[in-house]
This record gives C-alpha cells, structure tokens and sequence, in this order.
C-alpha cells in the first residue's frame, strides 16, 4: 500500500496512515463496523485522545490489512508502537525545484574572453593543466547556444 | 427551522454554544429562548423536526442526526470549539457512547466562526442556522464559512455495501466550483477504485444531466417563478453512481443576490445560497 494509493483510499492530504497488526478478537467480523470500532478504540487509548478524528479501513483483497488514518500535524504514536505500524504520511512530497543554471555569456564575448585567456594562461605559464581547462571552457562556451 | 442569528458586540462563546446546542435539540421556539445577546435582532422561521436530533455527550458538542427517510442509518456530528470559536466540525459512521468516541471520522478544520458579530441594522449580517430532517446548515458571511451535513439517498453501490454513510460534509462555499470538486466529502462509503471501503470526494456536476440549472421563467403576472432542481451528487470512486443530496435545490442564476429566504408556493421558506436553496422545513 504506497501513499498514492492510501490518498485515493482516505482522500486526504494531511495527516498520517498506521497498520493495524493486532488481533481480531473473537466474534467479530474483520470487515465490520465493529472491528473499526474496536482499532478506533485501541488506537485512542495509545494516544490518550478520544477527540482524534481517525478513519479505519479494511482491505480484503490485500491479506485482509487494516489501516487507521488519523487526522494530525505530526505522527501521533511512534512507528512500531505495539500494535500500530506507521504506513504513511499523506502530505505531498516536496516538489524539488529545477536547478538553475547560471546564464551563459553570449558566443563573441565567451570566445573572445576564452581564447585570450587560454592563451595567455597557457604561454606564460606553460602549464599543461591550464591548457586543458581553457580549452574545455571555451570549447563548452562555443557549443553552447546563446541563453540570454 | 432557520434561525437568523443576530446578536450585539458583547456576546460570548459560552453564549453561543448554549443556544446553538438549543437550537439543534429543539429548545429554542422563539427569539426569547435564546441568549439574551441574541433575542433583540435574531429572527426564527420554520419548524423544528422531533425525533431527528439527539445530544450523546453533556462534555462535547457531539450529536446524533437520525436519516429523513431511510430506516436504521443514524450519524454523528460534533462541534469543535477554541477559546473564541467554532473550529472544527465533524461527521462520523457511528459512535461509541462509554469513551464518547467517533467512528470513522471526516473533520472540517479551520473554520474558525466568530459568534460575536456586533449587529448593525445597514449591513445586516450574521450567522443563519438551518436545522431540518434533512439535514444542518451554518453560514457565517462574517467568517467565511458555509457548512452543511445533508442526507443522502441510496445507490446501488450504498445498497450493496451497506456501511456507507448517507450523509455528506458540503461546503456551500464550493458549489460555485461546477466540476468534480464542489465541496462534498463522504467520510465512509465503499470505492470501488481500491476495492475497500475509503473517503470519497463527490461532486455536484452541472454538466450531468440530471443536474440541470432551471431557467428563469415568468409567471403571467410577471412575476419570476424560481424552479428548484433536485441536487444529485456523482461519486465517481463509486463507479459515478449518483445520489439524491436531500435539502439542497439548485435555483435559477442570480435568482437572489447575497443570502436571502424566500417562500415557496406552500409558504414553506427556504434559504437561497449561491444559486442554491437550502430547505427549512
């Protein structure tokens, strides 16, 4: 059961999603009404708070797995608590922001600046490595279409 | 009945909680039953319908709200309150009456309706409280919040699947919203997208055709006739099945602007919201 699919089930973009993995007690039908009655009541009396609005759901073609959302900004019991496994929050991920590139100088002044620099840099110091990095600047500076 | 709520600067919570607790449970018969805050510029219509509402905890707001028609589907609603105002309004299945606690449970958070609204004769607003058979309505213009619970009638989804709620959360603000998205959430109802029972998010579809907006039509002595429309919510989770959303009308463009009551042809009064009408008997 991944976040997408708990969202779709408890149509909700808040607030935090646990898996029931205590018994089913005798007499009473997994799928029930009072099953949701007694996971409510179990998870209520872990988190001392009987005016937390929680919502159970049982998924008969998943292994019969039962989950308990519960309405808050933070997790209301910790993951692995006894009979309560935390499955997911349904906040949104953050969306990750493109990284933006810095803006590339236009082709006359880069190649102008390029060659002068690669040649200066390279006749006075006569040093292999700033031949090669001039050389790969303003090669990259030439191939690259004007961007503002 | 519709309660118009007006009352002076200095009411309080504590007021207002004591007479919308009255008005739900049936206490309140005339403007002289309501805190004293209230009793000079509030005004009463309708009737109040026996046997539907029922107070389960003295502690929290928390009551029972019987179906108008469908026999043995009874749900549960609870105000949440700050220390100035009504936040949170919940709609539960069922509830457990030893732990007073609600059982699949969609919560309407930041509502955040001041009570105190100090009533001036030019701009007459305030809170207008609905409680029928069919269902329970506040708005409060001065908070921005247009809240209601309304019966729902059966699908062949809620027929087979008989845990499903036949009540809905509708925020009337949305309902200007046509589309998917007009503010219904039906916290317990099976989905047939996930094969389990869930939360469904339903909307009041103008483009379907058994939502049609009435045109506005004259009478012969000019005056305007406004038809009310049944209002059918789609549940899409569901299957797009449809249901019949009790106590809600939708009424011709523009009928009414702002928020007003008008009679029908019964003299029996509605409440007109965002080209809709809300029953008060």
């Amino acid at each position: 059961m991944d976040k997408n699919f708990l969202t779709q089930v408890f149509g909700e973009t808040e607030g935090y999603v646990y898996e029931y993995t205590g018994d089913v007690p005798e007499g009473i039908d997994p799928e029930s009404i009072e099953m949701c009655t007694h996971v409510t009541l179990e998870f209520l009396k872990k988190h001392g708070n009987n005016l937390l609005a929680t919502r159970v759901v049982q998924f008969p073609f998943q292994n019969h797995r039962i989950a308990i959302y519960s309405k808050s900004e933070e997790p209301v019991i910790g993951d692995g608590s006894g009979e309560f496994m935390l499955l997911a929050s349904l906040t949104p991920d953050p969306v990750i922001e493109p990284v933006v590139e810095a803006p590339v100088e236009s082709n006359t002044e880069s190649n102008t600046e390029s060659n002068t620099e690669s040649n200066t840099e390279s006749n006075t110091e006569s040093n292999t490595e700033s031949n090669t990095e001039s050389n790969t600047e303003s090669n990259t500076d030439s191939s690259t279409p004007t961007q503002g | 009945m519709l309660v118009r709520y007006r009352t002076t600067g200095n009411q309080t919570l504590a007021n207002f909680q004591t007479d919308l607790n009255a008005i739900i449970t049936g206490g309140v018969t005339s403007t002289s039953s309501l805190t004293t805050p209230a009793q000079a510029n509030s005004s009463i219509y309708g009737t109040y319908p026996s046997g539907i509402y029922t107070r389960v905890n003295s502690t929290t707001y928390t009551y029972s709200k019987a179906h108008n028609v469908v026999s043995g589907y009874t749900h549960y609603f609870r105000f949440g309150f700050s220390a100035t105002q009504l936040t949170t309004l919940d709609l539960a299945q069922s509830y457990t009456a030893g732990t007073d606690t609600l059982i699949n449970t969609y919560q309407k958070t930041g509502l955040n309706i001041n009570p105190t609204v100090n009533y001036d004769p030019n701009y007459p607003v305030g809170m207008d409280i609905v409680v029928s058979n069919k269902g329970i309505f506040i708005q409060a213009i001065q908070s921005a919040q247009m809240i209601g619970i309304f019966d729902l009638g059966h699908s062949g989804v809620t027929r087979a699947y008989t845990s499903s709620m036949l009540m809905a959360h509708q925020d009337m603000q949305n309902v200007i919203n046509y589309g998917t998205n007009t503010g219904v959430i039906i916290p317990y109802t099976y989905n047939f997208d996930t094969l389990s029972y869930g939360t469904a998010g339903a909307g009041i579809a103008t483009t379907s055709h058994v939502n049609i907006t009435p045109l506005k039509k004259f009478t012969a002595t000019s005056n305007l006739a406004v038809f009310e429309n049944p209002v059918y919510i789609t549940n899409t989770p569901s299957g797009s099945t449809i249901q019949l959303m009790y106590s809600v009308y939708k009424i011709p463009t523009a009928t009414f602007a702002g928020i007003q009551i008008y009679q029908d042809s019964s003299n029996l009064y509605r409440l007109s919201v965002n080209d809709y009408a809300i029953l008060v008997n």
